[in-house]
């Protein structure tokens, strides 16, 4: 049986840093367990998924780092994240390269399906310990699991029930990391599998010939073998230890062992599968036993109504009308309260420096700008709150679910839901969540829409020409005018976003019909601190590279602004000094291209400089104004909007143009961060090109057609 | 022996050969149909055995990783309001399907003669 088994026990120099890895099933409660191990915290997620980033952190108290990565349902990848985990998980056939311990988290109320990857992490020889996660609704599902007996049929180095969310177990976690010595001899067992239909005898040509480069795979042959079967790609992950010649042989072997699994009527895909499977039903099936059986969860009941024909969709339109209301109304008043200690910061500020370059740097150029930024923070942090309460309670699975069939028929998939859905917040974090969308066309298309959400940088945009441009009426008694235009602005995002995703079906098709394949996690009660924790990172990361960008942007302005000094004729006014800077004879440079559209040089300066994150035209603007009136103190903007003038009398600003410009930022591409990271993800600069290019135009023709429309009609 | 209560649809359905409803009490047996039917004939709650999964394009492998066994008991817990992605509960969780793929999974309807475990 020696050929059988793995030399488990080889010595492996300890690398330089011990590691370990969590691995574990998306949903499994990863995330808040690594939180919890860390003390680092990171997104907890109830979406499949969320994860998509490797993260890592200092186990507590111990110089042992740990790693977690994202969650997957089996190492046979089939998605960028899934690829990442299978591509570590390959890199353990260096003895350098090995965690010190594979931490393998399991739903311990949904075992079965959770333990497949366990098996396949078991099988790699990696002291594995296997996390019980969840253990308080195990209890409240009366469900009772046998752990010693667990642990002796999966020879597993331990198993410890756990409880991430309450904290149960954590401590007697860290203790067993922390106690693996360097070298742990593992006892040698034959792979977790059962064997069908007498499978070993017809793959022993390919056992055979991988049994003698066992050294170098450093991993069970029979397993190897099941996979090079299994999966086409496989065999790419063996090129690095076999050369050409020995590929070409395997190669040739391994069509011969298919011809013989067919003759045998094995259907050989999905050997793998069925071995493991068949393993935990005839081993695993009595570690669990059941007390009170209750036919229908919870979650399916809430389901009745929650994804319900007709109540589902209403509720789905409420959800998502009562958030954007929410963010609109609640955070009228800290913005207010924000605005009025800024005035006063900046007066004062002026005040305690003597006038001059400094001073007017500083007040105009520093306070101004951020103040500006500052003031819409409350909204993004309502929008990430409400965007953390859908995915850690499960409804954005629900919410996929019911949109599939919609995102089907414009050539996406329902898990484009959550990176489109999220893009409401940022667009950052929202390209980067597509990478769970498993289809690379699927994705590409996604990543490429989501700037038309209307992301949270847009928000100031939007509320500043809302507040001071559509009149506080009410329709119909109760909706208010403001607040029907903020959806509408909404809307024609998500609208021409499905437009667009129907014209590219048709030019750039999806190959394959793929399936949406995705688990509906039962309704949890999110974990507030986690949802607290995502607050704080989104803020944070709003505030340093938004707010670092929008700074930088703000100085540069304030100096485009107020240089060159034309020192020499004093009696020239405060307008015309503004006129005469480098930022007035740009905005005048582009005034002929923008005119059409009815904005001025001053809006053509701030179109310019957002480029670098939307928000920036809002202290552009300021900067802009505050220049102007450097006799009075500093107004608020949406004022001095409504005061500008041309030369002839006439207002600059009407509800017209507030119009066409919220509609040219529904769709302008203007986001140095969103570039960025698209370059980034799509791994090439093709993509942010194209994104850039028809955005841009789609901009630029849309907002032509309202205000060339809207004057027709005598607006 | 106790026999518990039948939930209502699957008790509707039964009938014997000359189309008169069965008593439980006299025959409290599952049933398993013997036509072969793929997974997307299911109603909403019925459930079924799967028989086979046909090996052909893309996602029956994840399927079995999931735990889509042949033999597996299998429920149709709904269909999408838009009447596509489908969900099923399987192995104790709830997944959801396209129909296109739901359709290569073929199954045999189950009725439920009695109550036992379900995971």
């Amino acid at each position: 049986m020696k050929n059988d088994n793995q030399p488990t026990a080889i010595p492996y120099p300890p690398s330089e840093t011990p590691w370990v890895a969590i691995l574990g099933n998306p949903n499994c409660g990863k995330t808040a367990l690594f939180n919890r191990l860390t003390g680092l915290h990171h997104k907890v997620g109830n979406y499949p998924g969320i994860t998509v980033e490797k993260k890592s952190g200092w186990l507590k108290g111990h110089k042992i780092l740990v790693r977690d990565l994202p969650g997957t349902y089996s190492l046979n990848a089939k998605s960028i994240d899934e690829k990442i985990v299978a591509d570590t998980v390959q890199s353990w056939r260096d003895p350098a390269k090995r965690p010190r311990a594979a931490v393998v988290v399991v739903d311990a109320t949904n075992m079965t399906r959770n333990i497949y990857l366990a098996l396949q992490i078991l099988d790699w020889g990696v002291p594995t310990i296997i996390v019980l996660n969840m253990i308080d609704e195990v209890r409240k599902k009366g469900l009772k699991i046998n752990t010693k007996l667990l642990k002796e049929r999966l020879n597993a180095y331990a198993v410890i029930p756990t409880s991430a969310k309450y904290g149960e177990g954590i401590e007697k976690l860290i203790q067993t990391i922390a106690g693996i010595p360097d070298n742990p001899l593992l006892p040698e067992v034959p792979p977790r599998l059962v064997e069908i239909g007498h499978f070993k005898e017809y793959i022993k040509p390919l056992t055979d010939f991988l049994e003698k480069f066992g050294p170098q795979l450093n991993h069970n042959a029979l397993i190897e073998a099941l996979r090079l079967l299994g999966e086409k790609s496989y065999i790419n992950y063996l090129t690095r230890y076999l050369n050409f010649e020995e590929i070409g042989q395997l190669q040739h072997i391994i069509k011969e062992v298919k011809q013989t699994l067919i003759q045998n009527d094995i259907p050989f895909h999905t050997l793998e599968q069925s071995a493991r499977y068949g393993f935990i039903d005839l081993y695993l099936s009595d570690v669990i036993t059941q007390e009170d059986v209750q036919r229908k969860s919870y979650s399916e009941r809430a389901d009745r109504l929650l994804t319900h024909p007709i109540f589902g969709p209403i509720g789905m339109i409420l959800v998502l009308l009562f958030i954007f209301n929410a963010i609109f109304s609640w955070a009228q008043y800290p913005m207010e309260l924000i605005q009025k200690w800024m005035i006063l910061f900046s007066s004062q500020v002026s005040a305690a420096i003597p006038p001059g370059a400094l001073n007017s740097l500083i007040t105009n150029g520093v306070i101004a700008g951020v103040g500006a930024i500052l003031v819409f923070f409350p909204q993004i942090i309502l929008l990430v709150f409400f965007l953390g309460l859908l995915e850690d309670s499960g409804y954005m699975a629900r919410l996929a679910f019911m949109m599939d069939r919609f995102l089907h028929k414009i050539g996406l998939q329902g898990r484009s839901v959550l990176p489109l859905l999220s893009g409401f917040a940022c667009a950052i974090p929202a390209v980067m969540a597509a990478r769970t969308i498993n289809d690379r066309r699927n994705r590409l298309v996604t990543i490429l829409l989501i700037p038309l959400m209307s992301c949270s940088a847009r928000l100031p945009v939007y509320t500043l020409l809302i507040s001071a441009f559509v009149p506080r009426k009410t329709v119909l008694g109760f909706i208010s005018l403001q607040g029907l235009t903020f959806t509408g602005i909404y809307f024609l995002g998500m609208f021409t976003a499905i437009v667009v995703a129907w014209i590219i079906k048709k030019i750039y098709p999806p190959r394959t019909n793929h399936s949406m394949m995705m688990e509906l996690p039962p309704y949890r009660v999110p974990i507030l601190s986690s949802i607290g924790w995502q607050i704080y990172d989104r803020g944070k990361s709003f505030l340093t590279t938004a707010g670092s960008i929008i700074l930088a942007v703000s100085i540069v302005l304030w100096f485009l602004a107020s240089y060159p000094k034309q020192e020499a004729s004093p009696h020239l006014s405060s307008k015309e000094k503004i006129e005469q800077s480098y930022a007035g004879r740009l905005g005048h440079a582009i005034e002929p291209i923008i005119r059409p559209l009815g904005f001025d040089w001053k809006i053509g300066v701030g179109l310019i400089t957002s480029f670098a994150a939307r928000e920036v035209i809002i202290s552009t603007l300021s900067t802009l104004y505050n220049i102007e009136d450097e006799s009075k103190a500093q107004t608020s903007l949406a004022r001095a909007l409504h005061n500008d003038r041309y030369p002839n009398g006439k207002p600059v600003y009407s509800f017209l143009v507030a119009l066409s410009l919220m509609v040219f930022y529904v769709y302008a591409a203007q986001c140095m961060a969103t570039f960025a990271i698209v370059k980034k993800e799509t791994n090439s600069w093709k993509w942010p090109i194209i994104m850039v290019t028809y955005m841009t135009s789609l901009a630029y023709v849309a907002s032509l057609i309202v205000f060339q429309s809207g004057k027709l009609l005598g607006f | 022996m106790k026999i518990p209560r039948l939930r209502r649809q699957n008790r509707m359905r039964l009938r014997n050969q000359k189309g008169q409803p069965i008593d439980y009490n006299v025959y409290p047996l599952d049933i398993i149909e013997n036509k072969e039917i793929p997974l997307t004939e299911l109603k909403p709650g019925e459930e079924a055995t799967i028989t086979r999964i046909e090996e052909k394009g893309y996602g029956f492998e994840r399927l079995r990783e999931l735990g889509l066994s042949d033999g597996a008991p299998i429920r149709m817990v709904k269909y999408a309001p838009l009447g596509d992605p489908l969900e099923i509960k399987i192995r104790g969780f709830y997944l959801s399907l396209r129909k296109a793929l739901a359709s290569q999974i073929w199954v045999k309807r189950r009725f439920r003669g009695r109550r036992f475990e379900e995971r």
